[in-house]
């Protein structure tokens, strides 16, 4: 498979890495927006800018490690207006009649965790990368991804436990 | 993998993204090349020319033929609130727009009540909505990354004592054919109208750097030397909703001094329209004990940098996603300033950010707090 989202068939190109990712994307969008319908506007910004980018890409594993990244930092730009409207989990309980929404604790702790922990939390748990790939992918010294792991778990498990 | 990890694993794994609308994504991503759509890509312009040829007008702004912006209410409908599309689509809405070289934007709107969103939560709260419509004109895309910000300010209060985020503002935002539709809601704007209110749309918070305050006059301009975005709109509000007693009752329920009373009891430098000199004083200077918090907290070693003072005497630090803007004189005769940053509680410090001055150079620096774990 070609990997620069480019020529005849970029269309096809796109679909089957859309395909693979985009639901590993709107997970990890998720534990940072908190609801279906900002998350879907990040992913979907996240994938229009992977189908417009020129950038040429060795592996799916570059792919993904991109989208992982911008996927973060869209999520974080959104997030940094800490005004923004707060539409947390429960409204959208609400208004979707608690169908669509997780009802998990552990995920509702995930999702409290500092924005900056988030992304090394997902690559490392769900992702199941270690310290320095995850690293590498985020462009952080591995000390700050540890840590970031070492802190974001210790929450965890306090809140957990409580 | 111990039964947390598990737990954490499964966690991600139980949000499902719904079949529909990865379809629709996968759809609207396709559609948006030209390439595979020709034909068929203007299609919902031309729909529109008849509804928004009507949407011509007035005031203080340039006005534009509005026949590709959506209308208030439609964008309210776009982005999910049909309780507020119904209200602003009762009200005739004049289209206002400003622009620079690089954004053109159009204010369509704003609707002040009770209770007027189905996303409302206090039903009693008096709340301004209001809309904006926001494009790039350099032939680039807007995109979310742009950060746009749009706030209400008051004549007679600078823009950095009294703006969105004092008012409890908070916006949804959706990025529809190209144009970034932002509603906006805050306290009760009307109780204002008698004063003058403006609405910017910049890039930054707001600051002396991107609007100018005449602190004798009460007027806010933009300021033609800012480099970003700063545009400004005068709104014309209805002066018979004003309520003087109320918008002070306001103000002190939000701990904001009105410049006018502040200028009273502040005779010290009635020539500045920047109150420089307040914040010289004072700076953040968020942690009582600074050298104990240190003791007890980690460096993020990558965070440190040597900052430099701007023409008006500040320094900015930025670093991941932490802004911090102090005075140089304070930092140089106090020795430092601090600037703290709270988890998703809105109690516990998460980390804070240092700026200090040591040998000659000005450092700004992040430490990670350790108590939160003790």
């Amino acid at each position: 498979m070609e990997h620069t989202l480019s020529g005849t068939d970029k269309e096809e190109c796109f679909t089957q890495v859309y395909e693979k990712y985009v639901e590993d994307i709107y997970r990890l969008c998720f534990s940072f927006m908190k609801n279906q319908v900002d998350t879907e506007d990040v992913v979907q910004e996240t994938f229009l800018k992977l189908y417009h980018c020129k950038k040429e890409f060795e592996t799916m594993e570059h792919i993904k490690a991109w989208l992982v990244v911008t996927a973060s930092n869209h999520c974080k730009n959104i997030l940094k207006h800490w005004w923004r409207k707060g539409k947390n989990i429960q409204d959208y309980a609400e208004m979707l009649g608690a169908e669509e929404t997780p009802s998990d604790e552990m995920l509702e702790l995930v999702m409290q965790l500092p924005d900056k922990y988030k992304t090394a939390v997902y690559l490392y748990y769900y992702e199941g990368y270690d310290s320095k790939q995850i690293a590498r992918i985020l462009h952080k010294p591995d000390s700050t991804i540890r840590t970031y792991l070492q802190k974001a778990r210790k929450m965890l498990k306090e809140k957990w436990m409580e | 993998m111990n039964k947390m990890d598990h737990k954490i694993k499964q966690a991600y794994e139980d949000i499902q993204m719904a079949d529909e609308a990865k379809d629709r994504i996968h759809a609207n991503i396709l559609a948006s090349d030209p390439e595979q759509n020709k034909g068929k890509l203007y299609q919902p312009y031309l729909a529109k020319v008849a509804v928004f040829v009507i949407c011509l007008l007035v005031c203080s702004g340039t006005v534009y033929a509005a026949y590709h912006l959506l209308s208030a209410g439609e964008a309210a409908l776009k982005l999910g609130d049909e309780k507020l599309a119904d209200k602003f689509n009762e009200l005739s809405h004049d289209v206002v727009f400003q622009q620079n070289e690089t954004f053109r934007a159009a204010y369509l709107g704003e609707v002040t009540g009770k209770n007027l969103s189905q996303y409302e939560i206090d039903a009693e709260e008096e709340k301004t909505y209001f809309v904006m419509a926001i494009e790039r004109i350099d032939g680039q895309k807007i995109t979310y990354d742009d950060n746009i910000l749009v706030s209400p300010f008051v004549k007679g209060m600078a823009p950095w004592q009294f703006n969105i985020f004092f008012m409890g503002g908070a916006y949804t935002g959706q990025i529809i054919d190209d144009v970034l539709y932002m509603i906006y809601d805050c306290g009760n704007l009307e109780l204002f109208a008698d004063k003058g209110v403006y609405l910017g749309v910049t890039d930054s918070a707001p600051s002396a750097e991107s609007y100018q305050y005449d602190s004798q006059t009460g007027i806010i301009t933009s300021n033609a030397e800012y480099s970003g975005l700063n545009l400004l709109f005068e709104l014309e509000l209805d002066v018979s909703k004003a309520d003087p007693q109320k918008a002070e009752a306001y103000l002190q329920s939000l701990g904001v001094m009105d410049s006018e009373d502040q200028s009273m009891e502040d005779d010290s430098d009635t020539s500045s329209d920047f109150d420089k000199e307040a914040f010289m004083q004072n700076g953040y200077q968020d942690l009582e004990n600074p050298e104990e918090m240190i003791a007890k907290s980690t460096l993020i070693e990558e965070s440190v940098t040597i900052l430099q003072e701007n023409e008006d005497g500040f320094l900015k630090y930025v670093y991941d996603d932490i802004f911090a803007y102090t005075s140089a004189r304070l930092v140089r005769e106090i020795g430092m300033d601090t600037v703290t940053f709270y988890g998703d509680d809105d109690e516990t410090i998460v980390e804070f950010a240092v700026i200090e001055y040591k040998d000659g150079q000005y450092i700004g620096k992040v430490y990670l707090c350790n108590n939160i774990e003790d």
